[in-house]
């Protein structure tokens, strides 16, 4: 009986955690990636499904400047690059000593960052608004 | 959907089963009625769900003012005669700030020869805030232009279809430079004096002419908040102003979603888009170089003018949108942006607590980002 009840315990625990696991990286199609360097959105989030052309970010020293001509500046050093694709998006170069960041390979959303923890550089995901409509035009 | 629920029930009660005991049946059709009536319930939710979302709640109006055209959308529980107040509200201050309007506010002060002229305090409010932008941006903001203004006249060619580009007409005419040598050493910010009651363009010392007032580079975003306020007050809980490109919201759509604003691409076709504002409760504003402007003999002209050269501005900034807590520093910025070039823009922006982003597209073609960036989208092509 006590052994029926330990392996009862471990297979909730096994499947606790693929549950976990499976939440943490299912991939909802996001519709926008929001880059962080240093805790603050580095450049306006990027409608991922709006995206034509692929193009790539690199943040390096605290410096921005996308291949889609967007620049910003914020933060510390350290060098990244994130390939933006239509739907999703991917670390794809980076100097920290491990490399986590580059092992996540494409996201196309979910509520898992990819995340460069010793550059300090994270991107999220957000959902769809359901009402996409333009109330006025600038410009 | 009911169509498809008879059927169903149709072939259960006509199936054997049904037949067999009238307990049975007694207990079908109290299922049959509590399937029924939660079949109904689930079908109005659904319908009145979508019929709120179609219909939005939602009361709005273009007119013709300021020379553009002006919308305002309410939304909530209103009557159309609140729409009508602040379309009047609009129309009122129009009749205070313009340059050409016989009898405006501005146009006695500029027609004073020399006296002090009595005036409604909303517009000496508007000096004010017009002298503190050209503090800020070293005289580079100059609401004493009037001459140079009306001299180059850019108003005259504003295209009525709200699409961007310059015109090209041949009848387009550079003044002549001797010309805007004059206006430009008429009178300056220094011969403007605001007391409790009157504004007094002085004589200008070194002689020439008195200086014009012109609040156009700041009044349509005044306005704009003048009637953000009214509405507030009224009671209202949502709403966009658009007074031609000046917008400022209040709260956030029926839906309870910001507003989608969206940034035009410069010189670019009424629907192309460089990126996505979510507002709520703050103003988006652009002031651009392809707005009114024209082309002669090759020559790009527009409408925002350097009171240093009395040409238009030389930079390279294409358009500026500045995203503020009011229309006013919106207005104020996004023009100091344009006169000043992207390299000094932001140590204006710094300056000013009201400031929360600016969108800044370079003749290069490139965008640059300054300040809080969380409520816009970069990338939404229309």
């Amino acid at each position: 009986m006590k052994s029926n009840k330990f392996w009862i315990i471990v297979l909730g625990i096994i499947v606790t955690i693929s549950a976990v696991v499976a939440v943490l990286f299912w991939q909802v199609q996001a519709s926008y990636a929001n880059i962080y360097k240093d805790g603050e959105l580095f450049r306006p989030p990027v409608n991922l499904l709006a995206v034509t052309e692929p193009y790539s970010v690199m943040i390096y020293d605290g410096f921005s400047s996308g291949s889609d001509g967007l620049s910003s500046q914020s933060g510390a050093d350290g060098l990244n690059v994130i390939e933006i694709e239509y739907g999703r998006v991917r670390m794809s170069e980076s100097n920290c000593p491990l490399g986590i960041c580059l092992h996540r390979g494409w996201v196309s959303g979910g509520i898992m960052p990819v995340v460069c923890l010793p550059n300090r550089v994270v991107v999220t995901f957000d959902g769809v608004s359901d009402d996409n409509r333009i109330d006025a035009v600038v410009g | 959907m009911f169509a498809l629920h008879n059927v169903l029930f149709k072939s259960m009660s006509n199936s054997k089963f049904t037949r067999k005991s009238a307990l049975f049946r007694k207990c079908l059709n109290s299922f049959r009625l509590i399937y029924l009536v939660s079949a109904v319930v689930f079908s109005a939710a659904m319908l009145t769900g979508c019929a709120d979302k179609q219909q939005d709640d939602r009361i709005s109006d273009t007119r013709l003012l300021l020379d553009t055209y002006c919308t305002i959308v309410i939304h909530g529980d209103v009557s159309s005669e609140l729409l009508d107040e602040a379309f009047a509200l609009c129309a009122e201050l129009e009749a205070l700030f313009s340059i050409t309007i016989e009898g405006s506010d501005v146009w006695r002060i500029n027609h004073a020869e020399g006296e002090p002229a009595k005036v409604d305090s909303r517009t000496r409010d508007v000096i004010k805030a017009g002298l503190e932008f050209g503090e800020l941006s070293d005289g580079m903001f100059d609401i004493t232009i009037g001459r140079l203004t009306r001299l180059w006249d850019f108003g005259r060619h504003r295209q009525g279809d709200g699409s961007s580009g310059p015109t090209s007409e041949d009848s387009r005419t550079v003044p002549l430079s001797s010309d805007i040598e004059d206006a430009k050493n008429a009178g300056n910010i220094k011969d403007l004096l605001i007391s409790e009651e009157t504004v007094w363009v002085r004589e200008p010392d070194g002689g020439g002419d008195t200086a014009w007032i012109d609040l156009g580079a700041i009044a349509k975003g005044y306005i704009a908040d003048e009637i953000a306020a009214f509405l507030v007050e009224s009671g209202v809980t949502g709403a966009l102003i658009d007074l031609g490109g000046d917008v400022v919201t209040v709260g956030n759509r029926p839906d309870g979603s910001p507003w989608r604003i969206a940034l035009r691409k410069p010189f670019g076709s009424t629907d192309e888009w460089i990126g996505i504002v979510d507002a709520s409760d703050f103003a988006v504003v652009s002031s651009g170089t392809y707005e009114r402007s024209f082309e002669k003999d090759g020559v790009f002209y527009h409408h925002i003018l350097d009171p240093f050269t009395g040409m238009p501005a030389e930079t390279d900034i294409v358009s500026a949108t500045v995203i503020a807590e009011s229309a006013v520093i919106g207005e104020g910025l996004s023009t100091i942006a344009v006169l000043a070039g992207s390299e000094r823009a932001s140590e204006y922006f710094e300056q000013v607590s009201g400031f929360i982003c600016a969108v800044l597209v370079l003749d290069d073609g490139e965008i640059l980002v300054i300040g809080d960036m969380r409520m816009l989208t970069i990338g939404d092509m229309g």
